[in-house]
């Protein structure tokens, strides 16, 4: 190849590349950047009648009302707390579900588990929920198993427990989505390529060796984008469950800022109130993705760019 | 290379099961209540067998002809949405993830910054109609075309290929099209099914945009149609008692709860029924050297 | 092997359910084959007769009273609106709740089919959320008519926009014959001076009465077991008084009764439990306008402390447990109807579980004990209704290409006769001696398959509704549920009071104020229990004094303000002084 055909590649492949990348930015700028003007909402006293442009300039207002609120370190307080449990013990079961999947010998017995293991996923959480919650009633099934074994003498009421919310939201939340958050750990182990095995397999490696020293540094990319997300997302919890989980006597360790901005703020129509919580929130987000793609730069050598 | 069953075996296979009856139960108690008679199962007990064997609660839930209109309206969007999408997002993903790509400083700000910030349903209402996707089979296609979320996935399972494979390609005169057809596409199976399997179920369960973007019967995907079969205003406690009171009373055995677990259980098979299909390509080990011949 | 087992059984199950449903619709389609054929011939008759030749009896376009004894029957109408223009439209209408459904289907639905003969209007239904309503407006997407709240905010705010026609204005000059209550139209009018909002279920003074034969609603009562009762050797007249409501209560306890083989508790509270303690506050005669007719906020008064140390002694007692806070609405209608409540406050927490009860076993009855009949203030009860002010308004949009066409298509629905097809169902009944009979080959058919049965015949287009209507023309209940909930609404023990000025005091969505407001509600959810389960009367005192201090922090006196204004505007607006009973 003499050099003038080789620069000509290498422009055919950097416009072959331009040409996958350029029509997803595009797509961005018209569903992601056009409708962004709506993030003035935040600093305008916004009303659907008047339209975002009449509407008037109020600042920061909704911003300091949301700290100022007298719930508002509550909230806060469990929202990170939920979530940095759920980051602890939430987090590796996929993975390790994963990894157990996989070292299951039979085939069939592995398709098996895994097909069920995502079947909770597809149940709505009014319905998952209140399953769970008949289970944890005083006439429930986990109630009489205590009173079997010895551990209480009279029917437990696991709902009335607000200090333990947090080990029924975990457990719950485990079982709906564990099956479904590993197939993508699966599939990255599946995408190991197999000769490294066989390789170890002749070294002599033990299970235990080859799932650490294999497995493990092999889907670790995964991981850690993963991870880096679950962490900006400390914020963020979702309301669904909530509605099915919270009652009045867990409310003070179940409230957490989407449901508490999903009630004073949107449900009474307060667009303005719940744009600034939810600005807030992103701009958090923003800087612990970044704090935590520095560190695992650091920590991995592995990160989101 | 068959080995021999280790201690670990028995232990995982132990643990697997108990994890296996814990998922399969909610469903299963699914599937009693929705073949049980309605009130009977309000009075409480049912946990493992039907009390009161009935169809009626799927009877209930088929009794109209726009259930099958519904139905395929969502096996279409499903369908052709997975397919536009998947595509789109790894072809984005290949691009964005070359180390060649020039002006990725500018791109991947770009593109982040649409994960955290967006301007609220509203404008995106608004953006939605004027470019005429309202009440429009194309607002459940278009709009969803491109998902940065899972270019990200896709991003981070293509960067784990080894970089030498594409190298010597680009050295054989290969085109970037090439590569990404010839090599990426075949070796990302496994993840190109995860991420066409999250895609389907997601267009599957998905009821908001059929309810915010289309105005028309005949638009109705199953999950917005079944939302309303089993609309039931006595529960959502949202409207004032006085509605609620009006529910005539008839001497109807089938409950609210019933035909919800009946409609839980039509909905979710069908989709449930995807994932042996990718299976396939989740338990077979991929051998990249294999591949590259 | 085993996965291949389970994958089978998932189909089968699949195909099972599916092929229910396709041999369903198959059998419907041939029966209803023949009798589209009959109603096509009767429709064409129908309308040659259209100036009266014989009524016509049966199919959709019946004549429902042959001995004239429904006043609003369609024949009645004399040029009516509808009839002038029959050229086909469609009206879309948009019903901002998400729950609502209503196929158009004139070929299978009679209802539909008797609205397109006699209008020629296609009317198309959507359903979504407030959300999708926002946005709409924001979008200026809006719909040709729209339906949500009556007293919401966001309808204040149409009528204000300049976005709706005046509903006044399009009955004079289209549909004169409108079907609508002078005291709706004064209550909803607009400070321009114009009426827009058509509202359902509101109670009108004009229906409200023994003489039209409509009854206000209200969901404050006692609901007791009466096996259980004649058990503990008391009656339902024993429970009239607080000693003797704890009583029954105690002796249900202490003799260890049991159902089923399971124990039964003593007392429920309502789902929503704030309401469980208002309303006994409403029983132990508390007033909620003060002498110069001023609103009260119940949480201030005394009566209200008492109905909180009247549920603390229960729950000292061991009469209820702290699961009242935790179980779902599911879980309490499931508690009910397996038997294991003796008795309950309100009559939503009551209806589904005394109905699955009952259905199971005769003899368990949940039946209705009336009120007790005042507290320590010697004043007798005066209990609130239940959304007198009305549920959901109908609006017309000015989006809409044919108002007229829309103004008739309410003014038919608003008629009594469309209301009753609402209620029993088009073409299945007929009213003799001014009451509703259906016949009985049709009283099979819905027992056969109820959801068939409403998907053909039911228009389900209620949303005008007024339920005096139905209580005017409505026949002897045939079960005994029916007739508990007649004697609930007809017997009671206790005067009532139109609840409509206190049910429209609370500020509007997007205000401050409604931030305020919810900021209440949720310290309120967090405190009432911890009140209601204190461990002795001193630290229920305390415990609810301390609520109070930390609500008017929350900024209740503000609130306070807001509500007495509304309501005083209120009483101007139904053109009365006082509201409360004691004070007229």
């Amino acid at each position: 190849m003499t050099k003038k055909q080789k620069d000509y590649s290498k422009l055919k492949n950097q416009l072959q590349l331009q040409s996958m990348v350029i029509p997803g930015i595009i797509f961005l700028l018209i569903f992601a950047y056009i409708p962004m003007y709506g993030l003035v909402m935040a600093f305008k006293e916004y009303n659907v009648f008047t339209g975002l442009s009449d509407s008037p300039w109020i600042g920061f207002k909704f911003f300091i009302e949301f700290f100022k609120d007298p719930y508002f370190i509550n909230v806060m307080r469990n929202t990170i707390f939920l979530n940095l449990a759920g980051l602890i013990i939430g987090f590796p079961a996929p993975i390790i579900l994963a990894i157990l999947i996989c070292e299951i010998r039979s085939i069939r017995f592995k398709r098996v588990v895994q097909t069920v293991s995502y079947l909770p996923h597809f149940l709505s959480w009014v319905i998952f929920g209140g399953i769970a919650l008949e289970m944890l009633s005083p006439n429930g099934i986990l109630s009489y198993f205590m009173q079997m074994i010895g551990l209480s003498s009279k029917p437990v009421n696991f709902m009335s427990q607000a200090d333990r919310f947090w080990i029924i939201y975990i457990v719950i939340i485990m079982i709906k989505n564990v099956g479904f958050s590993s197939i993508l750990y699966i599939a990255a182990i599946t995408g190991i390529d197999q000769q490294m095995f066989d390789a170890a397999e002749i070294d002599g490696a033990s299970r235990f060796q080859k799932i650490l020293r294999i497995t493990v540094p092999s889907i670790m990319g995964t991981i850690v984008i993963l991870l880096i997300f679950q962490i900006s997302a400390i914020l963020n919890t979702g309301i669904e469950q909530f509605l099915v989980l919270q009652n009045s006597l867990n409310l003070s360790w179940s409230e957490t800022i989407d449901t508490y901005v999903y009630k004073v703020g949107l449900r009474q129509g307060r667009y303005s109130f719940a744009a600034s919580v939810g600005f807030f929130k992103s701009v958090v987000s923003v800087i612990l993705l970044v704090i935590a793609n520095r560190v695992s730069r650091k920590v991995t050598g592995k990160g989101l760019f | 290379m068959r080995q021999k069953a280790e201690i670990f075996d028995y232990v995982n296979i132990f643990l697997m099961t108990i994890i296996m009856f814990i998922m399969v139960y909610p469903m299963w108690y699914i599937i009693v209540g929705a073949f049980n008679e309605g009130a009977d199962y309000a009075r409480g007990g049912v946990y493992f067998w039907a009390r009161k064997l009935t169809i009626e609660n799927f009877q209930a839930i088929f009794y109209q002809k726009a259930i099958l209109q519904a139905f395929w309206i969502t096996i279409l969007k499903s369908g052709i949405g997975t397919i536009t999408s998947v595509f789109f997002t790894t072809w984005v993903a290949f691009g964005i993830t070359r180390p060649k790509l020039k002006g990725k400083k500018i791109y991947i700000p770009v593109i982040m910054f649409t994960m955290f910030f967006s301007g609220g349903l509203i404008p995106y209402f608004i953006l939605i109609s004027d470019i005429g996707l309202y009440d429009n089979f194309l607002v459940y296609i278009i709009p969803t075309l491109f998902s940065v979320w899972y270019m990200i996935i896709i991003q981070s399972f293509l960067r784990e290929l080894p970089e030498a494979l594409m190298e010597a390609a680009t050295i054989d005169g290969a085109s970037e099209y090439k590569i990404f057809f010839a090599i990426v596409l075949p070796l990302s199976k496994p993840v190109l099914a995860s991420i066409t399997l999250f895609t389907v179920v997601g267009h599957w369960n998905v009821y908001f945009d059929s309810m915010m973007f289309t105005s028309s019967q005949h638009l109705e995907t199953i999950q917005y149609y079944l939302r309303k079969v089993i609309s039931d205003p006595g529960v959502s406690g949202s409207i004032s008692n006085a509605g609620a009171a009006e529910i005539p009373d008839s001497l109807n055995t089938i409950t609210p709860q019933s035909v919800k677990f009946a409609t839980m259980v039509v909905t979710a098979l069908p989709i449930i029924m995807v994932y042996p299909f990718l299976q396939k390509y989740f338990v077979k080990g991929l051998t990249i050297g294999a591949v590259k011949g | 092997m085993k996965k291949r087992v389970f994958a089978s059984l998932l189909i089968l199950v699949l195909l099972l359910s599916a092929s229910v449903g396709c041999g369903k619709k198959v059998e419907e389609s041939t029966s209803e084959g023949t009798t589209g054929q009959e109603q096509d011939s009767e429709a064409t008759t129908g309308q040659e007769l259209d100036n009266e030749q014989g009524p016509i009896t049966e199919g959709p376009l019946r004549t429902v009273s042959l001995d004239g004894t429904l006043d609003g029957s369609l024949d009645k109408i004399k040029n009516s609106s509808w009839a002038k223009d029959k050229s086909p439209v469609t009206i879309k209408w948009f019903v901002a709740y998400d729950w609502f459904s209503k196929t158009w289907d004139p070929e299978k639905n009679w209802g539909d089919k008797k609205l397109l003969e006699n209008t020629g209007i296609t009317v198309e239904v959507t359903s979504g959320n407030v959300e999708k309503l926002n946005t709409l407006i924001a979008s200026g997407k809006l719909p040709d008519m729209i339906t949500y709240n009556a007293s919401d905010g966001v309808m204040k705010q149409l009528e204000d926009s300049g976005m709706l026609y005046p509903l006044d204005e399009l009955k004079s000059k289209y549909a004169p014959e409108m079907d609508v209550l002078e005291s709706m139209m004064s209550w909803f009018r607009n400070k321009d001076g114009h009426w827009y909002r058509f509202a359902s279920y509101f109670v009108g003074p004009e229906r409200a009465n023994p003489e039209f034969g409509g009854y206000f609603n209200s969901h404050n009562g006692n609901w007791v077991r009466e096996d259980i009762l004649e058990q503990i050797n008391m009656t339902k007249n024993d429970m009239h008084t607080k000693e003797g409501f704890m009583k029954a209560l105690e002796a249900v306890k202490e003799q260890k009764i049991e159902y089923n083989g399971k124990a039964v508790t003593p007392f429920m509270l309502d789902y929503w439990f704030d309401a469980t303690v208002e309303r006994f506050a409403e029983q132990f005669g508390v007033d909620l306008e003060d002498k110069e007719g001023n609103f009260v906020n119940v949480m201030r008064t005394e009566e209200y402390l008492e109905s909180l140390l009247f549920l603390n002694e229960m729950y000292r007692k061991g009469l209820f447990t702290d699961e009242e806070f935790t179980m779902d609405k599911t879980q309490k209608d499931t508690k009910i109807a397996a038997g294991q409540v003796f008795a309950i406050n309100g009559l939503a927490t009551s209806e589904t579980g005394k109905r699955n009860l009952w259905l199971s076993d005769e003899n368990a009855k949940l039946g209705y004990a009336g009120v007790i009949e005042g507290g320590n203030n010697g004043q007798s009860p005066i209990i609130k209704s239940s959304g007198g002010g009305g549920w959901c308004a109908t609006v017309i949009t000015k989006n809409c290409e044919n108002p007229d066409r829309a103004a008739q298509l309410l003014s038919y629905l608003s008629q009594e006769e469309i209301m009753l097809d609402n209620n029993f169902g088009t073409g299945v009944y007929q009213v003799i001696d001014g009451k509703v009979k259906k016949d009985q080959e049709f009283v099979e058919e819905e027992k056969e398959n109820p959801q068939a049965f409403a998907a053909k015949y039911s228009l389900n287009l209620g949303l005008l509704s007024d339920t005096c209507v139905r209580q005017k023309y409505e026949g002897e209940p045939t079960t005994w549920f029916e007739k508990d909930k007649l004697e609930a609404q007809t017997k009671r023990n206790a005067e009532i009071c139109n609840s409509r000025a206190f049910d429209d005091v609370n500020p509007e969505g997007g205000t401050e104020l409604a931030g305020i407001l919810e900021r209440l509600r949720a310290h309120m959810r967090q405190t009432l229990p911890i009140i209601i389960m204190a461990s002795s009367e001193k630290e229920c005192i305390e415990q609810y004094d301390v609520c109070i201090k930390d609500m008017d922090k929350l900024g209740m006196k503000e609130l306070d303000i807001f509500r007495n204004e509304r309501f005083r505007e209120n009483k101007v607006r139904m053109g009365i002084e006082y509201v409360w009973p004691r004070n007229q």
